[in-house]
């Protein structure tokens, strides 16, 4: 099969799959239905504060493999629904951000900034166009560089990068995330160590499971799910009912956020942030193909940059960055959405998810088979590749996306500020309720709720503590194949102890993990 | 008396705990060593991957103790373990009643044991509402400071949605207890 063939194969294995249902004689497979309603959930779930893609990502795995099945025609209606939610999400979370002063996720913090003095002043309308029209344009340059670089890169990989570069890749991407993402690099580090220290317990080669206390239940291992969501879902949900509560002690009452203002986008607003919409593309799409690196510090990168840009070249009656600027919403939210499918290319070619997201996808890959994220998922051979196919479905699937979020998407977006009529202090214990029945029914075992308790305690204090749960969650995911990896190169190499450096690529991966944590910690220190 | 920097006390529980997990955990509970021969051959054992995380936390507690002190560091206080003991208190609580309210039930209003009616209304939900009902209402009523009938109402609807979600479509699908039961 050539190139072309690949591609063709891979979009009508989308458009040409089981049939769903026919719309005016037309037939419309389960894959595009699947990928439509992922988007609409995603956008709802996106803007209703305190849920987001994670949850909603979470929730639906389970339900969407007890629909299709552990065979390989399940991957692309199951994928397709899990993307349609990321694309959705990503444009829906901008909304309480903007109209609620309440970020969703770390990544939409900075659109809060400049989206909510917008609101204050009767722009809510506005603001929630510049936050779409650069949400979109910044996931369309990204999937577009996305389809272009991704098979080369992985060739690349491919050829380069063997068992003990492997190693040193995945060494070097958990120092990056652990010190780059949140405000402390040792408490990163701390997180990713933490990690890497709970996904070790219970597993390993001898009959003995280790650090398992001899108790049945650790003998297994900690299930992967019941650790990331208790991290990341339970943990939030935890810290954001204290912050009612601490409200309600302190005032008396919830005070519930109203919505105003109005205004439409028009030509010259999108020449004004069409060179921050650029920028932050570039800075997105870069930061996102670097494996393991999450949205967050794109969002940061991109706001930033586009700061530096506006103090040169703003006029007079324009306000400054924080304080209104949609120049400052068009920086943050194309930054941190065109990391979405940058975010791919190292989850597709090497099997390192770049953000919590991407980590569901290597997780449904995983629970349903057929579908190994690698350098083997880009062999263009003249047999055919499935695996190949899949990935080309896969890009199509982003395309119909994509095109449902230029057509439909700021409508619906706009929509869904009706959700914020439902109290928090009640929305949230249902999702609480939904999270833990969500992971009851992929392994009915009382066990998963008792575990997602105890690490969503363990998120709690993290974010109380200012830790970043990233990281942990990151390490969480890579330390099986970081060990895996890591003793077949070991055993490749003839028992070589210094098989981290016996190639100069190794050696400038495990160089460049010394020198980020090393630089990173300076800086802090010195602005300290 | 001076309180101590939180960075400070979450430095010395990650050296005390990689030093536990290093010195004294790992040699015991695990079957090998950093390294093993087998066949004449050099293996990686199952204590090296541990004890690279131990050590990657010993670095990251060295780090926070002698690293910059940033004057708003985050830190906890009373009011937040008071609350997460609350919700805490609620899920175990909610936990308890999923797992024997229905054998419970069973044993005073059935003639046949909870296994055999684990399939059957409205046996098979009595667990999963009263649990559910407990943890959303609960949660709602604390974060409130007082019970309240709508938090009742969320309870009740959060119950009646998860069944209609997933044991109303799908027959293999199991809402909790009644995979363990």
């Amino acid at each position: 099969m050539t190139a072309l063939d690949y591609v063709l194969a891979g979009v009508l294995a989308v458009i040409h799959g089981p049939e769903a249902f026919t719309l005016l004689g037309i037939p419309v497979s389960v894959t595009v239905l699947m990928v439509v309603a992922g988007f609409f959930a995603g956008i709802v779930v996106g803007a209703t504060p305190g849920l987001g893609q994670v949850i909603a990502l979470a929730i639906s795995l389970p339900i969407l493999i007890s629909i299709f099945g552990f065979n390989a025609s399940a991957l692309l209606p199951v994928m397709g629904f899990m993307i349609g939610i990321m694309k959705g999400s990503t444009v829906g979370g901008a909304v309480p951000a903007i109209l609620f002063n309440t970020p969703g996720t770390p990544d939409s913090y900075m659109t809060t900034l400049d989206g909510y003095p917008m609101t204050r002043s009767g722009q809510a309308q506005k603001a929630l166009r510049v936050a779409h029209f650069s949400s979109v344009s910044g996931d369309t340059f990204s999937d577009i560089c996305l389809f272009v670089f991704a098979p080369s890169l992985a060739i690349l990989v491919e050829r380069y990068l063997d068992l003990p570069e492997k190693t040193a890749l995945i060494i070097l991407s958990l120092c990056f995330i652990a010190v780059v993402v949140g405000r402390s690099p040792a408490k990163g580090l701390a997180a990713a160590a933490l990690g890497l220290f709970f996904v070790y317990v219970g597993t390993g080669e001898d009959f003995h499971p280790r650090l398992s206390l001899n108790a049945p239940a650790l003998a297994d291992g900690i299930p992967i799910t019941a650790a990331v969501i208790g991290v990341l879902v339970v943990g939030s949900i935890f810290s954001e009912l204290e912050k009612l509560w601490r409200e309600k002690s302190t005032a008396g009452t919830i005070t519930p956020t109203s919505q105003s203002g109005d205004g439409r986008l028009r030509w010259t607003d999108i020449r004004r942030i069409a060179p921050y919409i650029g920028r932050s593309a570039v800075i997105g799409t870069a930061i996102g193909a670097l494996p393991g690196i999450g949205s967050t510090l794109a969002a940061t990168l991109g706001y930033a940059s586009g700061g530096a840009f506006h103090r040169r070249r703003k006029a007079a009656d324009e306000p400054e960055f924080g304080k209104g600027a949609m120049q400052g919403i068009a920086a943050t939210e194309a930054a941190n959405s065109s990391v979405a499918g940058a975010n791919l290319i190292p989850v597709l070619s090497l099997g390192i998810p770049g953000n919590t997201a991407a980590v569901f996808l290597v997780l449904a890959a995983d629970t349903i088979g057929g579908f190994n994220p690698g350098p083997g998922v880009f062999r263009f051979t003249s047999e055919a590749n499935p695996e190949l196919v899949i990935a080309f479905g896969l890009f199509t699937t982003m395309v119909i996306a994509n095109i449902l979020n230029w057509t439909v998407g700021g409508v619906f977006m706009r929509c869904m500020g009706i959700m914020i009529r439902i109290p928090k202090q009640f929305l949230l214990p249902v999702v609480l309720l939904l999270t833990f029945a969500s992971l009851y029914v992929q392994q009915t075992s009382m066990a998963m709720i008792g575990f997602a308790l105890f690490f969503g305690v363990l998120g709690y204090f993290m974010i109380k503590l200012g830790v970043s749960p990233l990281p942990f969650v990151i390490a969480f995911v890579l330390g099986r194949q970081f060990e895996s990896t890591a003793r077949q190169a070991f055993s490749a190499t003839g028992g070589d102890p210094f098989f981290l450096f016996s190639s100069w690529i190794a050696v400038a991966f495990m160089a460049g993990a010394v020198a980020i944590i090393v630089i990173t910690v300076h800086g802090r220190r010195a602005s300290a | 008396m001076r309180s101590l920097h939180p960075d400070t006390v979450l430095a010395v529980i990650l050296l005390a705990f990689a030093a536990v997990l290093l010195l004294f955990w790992l040699p015991a509970d695990t079957d090998t060593g950093l390294y093993e021969i087998k066949r004449g051959k050099y293996t990686i054992g199952d204590a090296l991957a541990p004890a690279f995380a131990g050590a990657v936390m010993a670095v990251a507690g060295l780090l926070l103790l002698f690293g910059p002190r940033a004057r708003d560091a985050p830190k906890l206080d009373t009011n937040h373990v008071w609350f997460l003991s609350a919700m805490i208190a609620i899920v175990l609580a909610g936990m308890v009643l999923m797992r024997w309210a229905g054998p419970l039930a069973t044993i005073l209003f059935a003639d046949d044991d909870y296994r055999l009616l684990r399939d059957t209304v409205p046996w098979k939900y009595l667990g999963f509402a009263s649990g559910g009902f407990v943890i959303v209402a609960g949660a709602s009523s604390v974060v409130e400071g007082r019970f309240s009938r709508n938090a009742a109402l969320a309870g009740i609807v959060a119950v009646l949605l998860i069944i209609a979600l997933y044991d109303l479509p799908f027959d293999d699908l199991l809402l909790p207890p009644n995979g363990d039961v």
